[in-house]
């Protein structure tokens, strides 16, 4: 019996420890073979370099995830470069190198100072993509982004909707180079000009940073302390206002922002920003590797592909118009 | 199971273990080192391309300025280097995060290369080449910048999994070492088992054979399987024990055949006499005589009662030597009457030796012997010792005579009475029936190698007959 019962122990002893040493050989293998089964970089597949604003941002990292999603199902390579710090001039240097490597096509913002480049990448056959801005005047084959213009009315819109009949608005942009928000804001004055007591009373940049646009807000504010509305163009401007309210503890002025990033959909929930208007970058991204797509396939397909925009407001409802 | 078999499977099934285990261990190691090796020679020729591009570029700008044929063929052989570096960069498997910037990196160094050209021909205008120059420069900074993405991708890429790698080569390690323990500990374990499986039944069986040898023919062999090997062995022990038992027994039978045989015989012989009738006869002669104031022939015949009546005792009755020196005297009285004063009788005795006990029987035939055949014909003069003495073990009676003795044959014949019986010659009719010879022949049924009997004859001398009995019997 006990010698019966010791051969058993013994032999599982022997089994377990060698499941477990299989195992990890099998681990260590199967780990060497996922380093090692990368493709070799062929010339045959499709190599497409999407050019971010900023690197790190949550808008331009979903676009990546929408581009990079497509990018795969059509085994498209994709390369995702951008500068860590929203910097024009890397901007460009990135596209200059882009297309010194000769890709199959570029995603980029489409900025005034890019169209040179753009040109040359159309003179390289170089397709171009513009999504967020979009230059319209450059060679591009195509432009996937928001409707600035639409958001533009869509915001003024819902800001008319939660004010009364009076208002001083004050306005955080983004940047006052930037043609989408420029867009938006030329859209936005239109809209909401159209009540004549409803007036705008002042206007800064932000230069899309959370820092900039609360301490604008704060400036804004012990200028003119009437203000009861702020808006912010840009995805982190929103935040930032709520942040220079809490500087100056103040509770009256009503917040209202762009896009759905860090901690705006809280922000809501606690009333603190009564609105948002929400862009799809995801989307984007997707369709802007879709357009690419059709353009190598020869299919056809639309020059201006508007995403399009979703209200994000405190009654918690994230409802397209 | 047979232990050739055990052990045809069990050897080889740890050997392929052991070499399995080895293989797998050395196949792993082997294959984190290449695999660590390929990635470090990315990682080197990334570098390497880099540093290409900056001297090419470096080597374009002293050409320019300088026009030295030196600084030319320095400018090819840095190109050369780098195509030569660019088809190693393509023949490379770049990490799976890294594809796109891989081949970004082949088309800058494919465009730089291009520009490249631009130099080594010597018919170019110098002012064009200036502004080739400001490209190659960009260029060479471009492939700076992949070269360094490429390197942080691939070490990012490789940092998770060669983590996993590491710690799974660490458990790999321990569990080689459990295994190779528990793998250790099973062949102890099994080299016991099999040693056991022959010992054990070895021990066994030496145990049976000692008790045999001992004697011991009830013992219970163990059984084992029909493929053990000890299986045939043991059945030939249990077969061996079967047959010693069965040789025994029919021993034992025969002994015993050959005890019945021997009572039958005495049987016989007590059968021979038959004094029933003549003792109450003589009762009657003894008292008639009495009556007619006969006194000595009364006597004579109460003699002669007393020695037939004792003449009934079953012959293997042990009697005290006492009772048997009495009859002897007897005996003798009665041929007294017939010898009156030819015969003397002597008695020599050892009082101490009376008490040992003697077959019935065993001095009178003697006596009849010497009065039948010794000294019948002596006229006068017949002299008859009794000799009684002795130790603790043994007590010696010596009968002699002074006789005509017996010649060297007889005495031999006397000697013989170990072999067969019925030799003894039929009796002459002057004797009570019992010859001398059956005397020694029941002393060696009773005694065995106790007893003893000597002979010492002269013809025309007398004759001495020594016995030799236990007192413990």
């Amino acid at each position: 019996m006990v010698k019966r019962i010791v051969s058993v122990l013994l032999s599982l002893a022997v089994i377990i420890s060698f499941m477990l040493f299989i195992k990890s050989v099998l681990t260590i293998n199967s780990s060497l073979q996922e380093l090692e089964q990368n493709n070799l970089a062929t010339q045959q597949q499709k190599r497409i370099i999407l050019i971010a604003q900023e690197l790190d941002t949550p808008y331009w990292k979903l676009l990546e995830q929408g581009a990079r999603h497509q990018a795969e199902q059509y085994q498209y390579l994709l390369q995702y470069v951008g500068p860590i710090r929203y910097n024009a001039q890397e901007q460009q240097r990135l596209l200059q190198k882009a297309i010194a490597s000769q890709p199959q096509g570029i995603i980029v913002q489409g900025l005034d100072i890019h169209e040179d480049l753009i040109a040359e990448a159309q003179h390289k056959n170089i397709p171009v993509i513009t999504v967020d801005i979009d230059a319209p005047n450059s060679s591009r084959i195509a432009y996937v982004g928001t409707d600035n213009n639409a958001a533009g009315v869509q915001l003024a819109q819902l800001v008319m909707q939660r004010i009364g009949l009076e208002a001083k608005v004050g306005i955080i942009i983004g940047s006052e180079e930037a043609e989408n928000q420029l867009t938006r804001l030329q859209a936005f004055q239109a809209a909401l000009t159209t009540s004549p007591l409803v007036q705008i009373v002042d206007k800064r940049s932000s230069n899309i940073s959370r820092l900039q646009a609360g301490k604008m807000t704060v400036e804004m504010l012990e200028q003119q302390p009437d203000i009861n509305v702020i808006v912010g163009l840009s995805g982190l401007d929103a935040v930032g206002i709520v942040d220079g309210l809490d500087a100056l503890q103040r509770d009256n002025v009503l917040v209202f922002g762009f896009d759905n990033l860090s901690n705006t959909e809280v922000f809501i929930e606690q009333g603190r920003i009564a609105g948002s208007i929400v862009q799809q970058p995801y989307i984007i991204g997707k369709q802007a590797i879709e357009t690419l797509y059709s353009y190598y396939n020869g299919y056809p397909y639309e020059e201006q592909i508007f995403i399009p925009t979703t209200v994000l407001s405190s009654s918690l409802s994230e409802d397209t118009p | 199971m047979k232990i050739r078999h055990l052990l045809f499977i069990v050897i080889p099934l740890l050997f392929v273990a052991y070499s399995a285990i080895s293989l797998l261990l050395f196949h792993s190691s082997h294959r984190v080192n290449e695999s660590y090796a390929q990635f470090q020679a990315r990682l080197l020729i990334y570098e390497t391309i880099n540093e290409q591009a900056q001297q090419s570029v470096q080597l374009a700008d002293q050409w320019l300025n300088y026009r030295q044929i030196q600084l030319l063929s320095d400018l090819q052989d840095s190109s050369a280097g780098l195509a030569a570096s660019l088809e190693q960069a393509q023949s490379y498997y770049p990490a799976g995060n890294a594809v796109a910037e891989a081949l970004s990196l082949q088309q800058l160094i494919i465009s730089f290369q291009q520009i490249e050209q631009h130099f080594l021909n010597t018919e170019e205008d110098t002012l064009l080449l200036r502004g080739y120059l400001d490209e190659a420069q960009q260029l060479a900074s471009f492939i700076s910048q992949e070269c360094y993405t490429l390197i942080g991708l691939e070490l990012s890429s490789y940092q998770d999994r060669y983590n996993i790698i590491l710690q799974q080569v660490a458990n790999m390690r321990i569990a080689g070492i459990v295994l190779l323990l528990s793998m250790l500990l099973l062949s102890l374990w099994l080299a016991y088992i099999i040693s056991k499986s022959i010992s054990t039944p070895i021990q066994e069986l030496v145990t049976t054979a000692e008790g045999i040898s001992q004697g011991n023919l009830e013992q219970q062999i163990t059984q084992y399987h029909k493929k053990s090997d000890f299986y045939s062995l043991a059945n030939a022990f249990t077969h061996m024990q079967g047959a010693l038992k069965e040789q025994i027994a029919t021993e034992k039978q025969a002994l015993e055949k050959d005890k019945q045989l021997k009572e039958m015989e005495l049987e016989v012989l007590k059968s021979q006499i038959n004094p029933h009738f003549l003792f109450n006869s003589l009762n009657v002669v003894s008292k008639l005589a009495l009556i007619e104031g006969a006194e000595q022939t009364s006597d004579l015949t109460v003699a002669i009662s007393n020695l037939l009546r004792y003449n009934l005792k079953q012959l293997d009755t042990p009697v005290p030597l006492r009772d048997e020196v009495k009859h002897a005297n007897d005996y003798v009285y009665i041929q007294q009457a017939r010898f009156r004063d030819r015969v003397q009788f002597h008695l020599d005795i050892d009082q101490n030796q009376l008490d040992t006990t003697v077959p019935v029987l065993t001095l009178q035939p003697i006596l009849e012997n010497i009065f039948v055949h010794g000294i019948e014909k002596l006229e006068h003069g017949a002299k008859i010792n009794l000799r009684i003495y002795g130790d603790d073990q043994f007590t010696w009676i010596t009968i002699s005579d002074n006789g005509k003795g017996m010649d060297e044959e007889t005495v031999s014949q006397l000697l013989h009475y170990e072999q067969g019986f019925y030799s003894s010659k039929p009796a002459t009719g002057q004797s009570t029936g019992l010859g001398t010879h059956n005397v020694f022949r029941r002393l060696q049924l009773l005694y065995g190698d106790q007893h003893g009997v000597e002979i010492e004859s002269k013809l025309g001398e007398g004759t001495a007959i020594t016995m030799r009995i236990p007192r413990g019997a």
